[in-house]
């Protein structure tokens, strides 16, 4: 599959600050991709790079197969985007600001704009003066701007800040139609792991400027780690028999009567039936696998449980 | 570029300022009228030309600062609202959307200057009539043959409103655009003794302001492609 956005070591500096760290990271043509990571863990830099409105301090960024350059601009003709938090001309009305909007976008479909509108749920706000929108409203503008030009790529810096559940509930599944109808590539940035999982088929996790894991979420369900807790009488002898008898080694001591075994090809009768034959006494034994926050929480956290 | 300066008039609603300009002519007009009929004791304005140089450097010193006015509000306003960021995401090269915008702001400032001159003289010609502004008649002819350089002037004034976006980009800061824009006017257009001899008097130095203006202002963003964008 062809790379719609490829960064390759890319690094930027303020000053002495590097805020974006050697990050080499690509983006398929027709993919959703959840760009994730705590608040100034540069996934705006991020994204402003790929809109050329920041420079790279070192390596290159290419956008449709081309490296975009100082004077690069005309790719953005393919890319709707919200960067940081959407901004308007607060004294036009809504359909003023889609209007400049198209104009300077090059493309003018009066019907599109009622469209979009419609598919953001701002039917009826046409004609009301941006600067009395509420950030929820704003948010889906800048969502309905973004989109108004059928764009190949759309960035989309959190999106869904400011929106309501419903209004989640909808730009998720208008984010999923775009993708399946139009083909669309979507990279999505948002500090709230829960929603990007939803959407994303694609993640990268971001923190302190470092790219630390570029997963797909099938991959993240497959991995997101199962473990075994058990309760048990005399843990030092457990401890033994899973080592010596049933070969497992990656396990920890929660307490003095629990032991956590993270290995998914050991079925609990075989744990139960040895620790039995070895004497020591099983009270409890409990399956569970870590939330898809825990696992992600786990790769920011450098994976210390 | 025709197009982005029209969009430009269309989303500042540049034409609402001609209101503006309507009450500066009012002002000027008006200050000429008291202060040659208040000095009882002799007279301010001893001739046509006088009185016509005074109204010509009210508008001068007016317009040069509403250019930096217009530039606060279209440029540097821009950057303020973050606007800017979203404009430089259009497929149109930084330098022409700067180009366009400084465009405005001159084409504005030279027709606003000839226009409120030939307002300025046409009404000193009626109003002198009942106040008697100055001793002799002002005649028709005398406001015509000051079109060249009103119209000179006009270019310097254009040119020299830009200076004010050299400063006001450094910090994108609104204050310093004015600020710069109105010491731009009063130094230049500040005159030496009694003959209203300013520097725009000499019809070469109009000239080489509104080129100057022209090449600062472009100074100001000729590396706007290596910026970042806040």
């Amino acid at each position: 599959m062809s790379k719609i956005i490829q960064l390759k070591e890319v690094t930027k500096k303020y000053n002495d600050a590097e805020v974006v760290s050697n990050v080499t990271m690509g983006i398929e043509k027709g993919r959703i991709y959840g760009f994730l990571g705590p608040n100034g863990a540069g996934k705006t830099t991020i994204m402003k790079m790929i809109l050329n409105l920041v420079k790279p301090t070192m390596g290159c960024i290419e956008v449709f197969g081309d490296t975009i350059k100082n004077n690069s601009y005309t790719y953005l003709k393919r890319i709707g985007s919200i960067v940081e938090y959407p901004v308007f001309y607060d004294k036009l009305t809504a359909i003023g600001n889609l209007k400049f909007h198209c104009e300077y976008m090059g493309v003018y479909d009066e019907k599109k704009i009622e469209e979009v509108l419609d598919l953001v749920d701002l039917n009826g706000m046409e004609d009301k003066i941006v600067s009395e929108f509420s950030l929820g409203m704003k948010q889906r503008l800048g969502i309905a701007r973004a989109m108004i030009t059928n764009p190949e790529l759309l960035i989309l810096d959190e999106p869904i800040n400011g929106l309501d559940p419903l209004g989640i509930k909808a730009m998720r599944e208008l984010f999923l139609k775009l993708r399946k109808d139009y083909g669309t590539t979507l990279l999505i940035s948002s500090h709230i792991i829960t929603e990007i999982e939803q959407i994303a088929d694609e993640i990268g996790v971001i923190d302190k400027g470092k790219l630390i894991k570029e997963v797909s979420m099938e991959q993240v369900r497959h991995d997101a780690v199962q473990y075994l807790d058990i309760q048990v009488d005399d843990i030092k002898m457990a401890a033994v028999i899973l080592d010596t008898r049933l070969k497992i080694n990656n396990y920890k001591l929660i307490s003095d009567s629990e032991i956590r075994i993270y290995q998914d090809n050991i079925t609990q009768n075989e744990v139960s039936r040895e620790l039995i034959l070895g004497g020591v006494n099983v009270y409890g034994m409990d399956s569970k696998s870590d939330t898809l926050e825990e696992y992600f929480l786990n790769i920011v956290n450098g994976g210390h449980k | 570029m025709m197009k982005l300066m029209k969009l430009e008039l269309q989303k500042f609603n540049i034409l609402r300022y001609w209101i503006a300009f309507a009450v500066i002519n009012v002002s000027i007009i008006g200050l000429a009228v008291v202060t040659g009929t208040v000095a009882d004791t002799e007279d301010a304005f001893g001739t046509a030309a006088q009185l016509l140089d005074f109204g010509d450097i009210m508008i001068r010193v007016t317009f040069i600062i509403f250019a930096g006015v217009l530039i606060a509000k279209v440029i540097i306003g821009e950057y303020k609202n973050s606007t800017m960021g979203l404009m430089f995401t259009y497929p149109i090269p930084r330098k022409k959307i700067m180009a366009s915008k400084l465009a405005v702001v001159f084409l504005f400032t030279f027709f606003a200057t000839i226009l409120a001159n030939l307002i300025f003289g046409f009404g000193m010609v009626l109003l002198n009539q009942s106040f008697h502004l100055i001793p002799d008649m002002i005649m028709i002819r005398d406001i015509v043959s000051r079109v060249p350089s009103m119209i000179f002037n006009g270019f310097a004034c254009a040119g020299l409103g830009l200076i004010s976006l050299f400063f006001g980009m450094r910090k994108y800061s609104i204050s310093a655009t004015i600020v710069s824009s109105i010491i731009v006017a009063i130094l230049l257009n500040s005159s030496s003794g009694v003959e209203m001899n300013t520097l725009f008097s000499i019809t070469v130095i109009p000239v080489i302001f509104c080129i100057g203006g022209i090449i600062i202002a472009y100074l100001s963003f000729a590396n706007i492609n290596k910026a970042d964008i806040k």
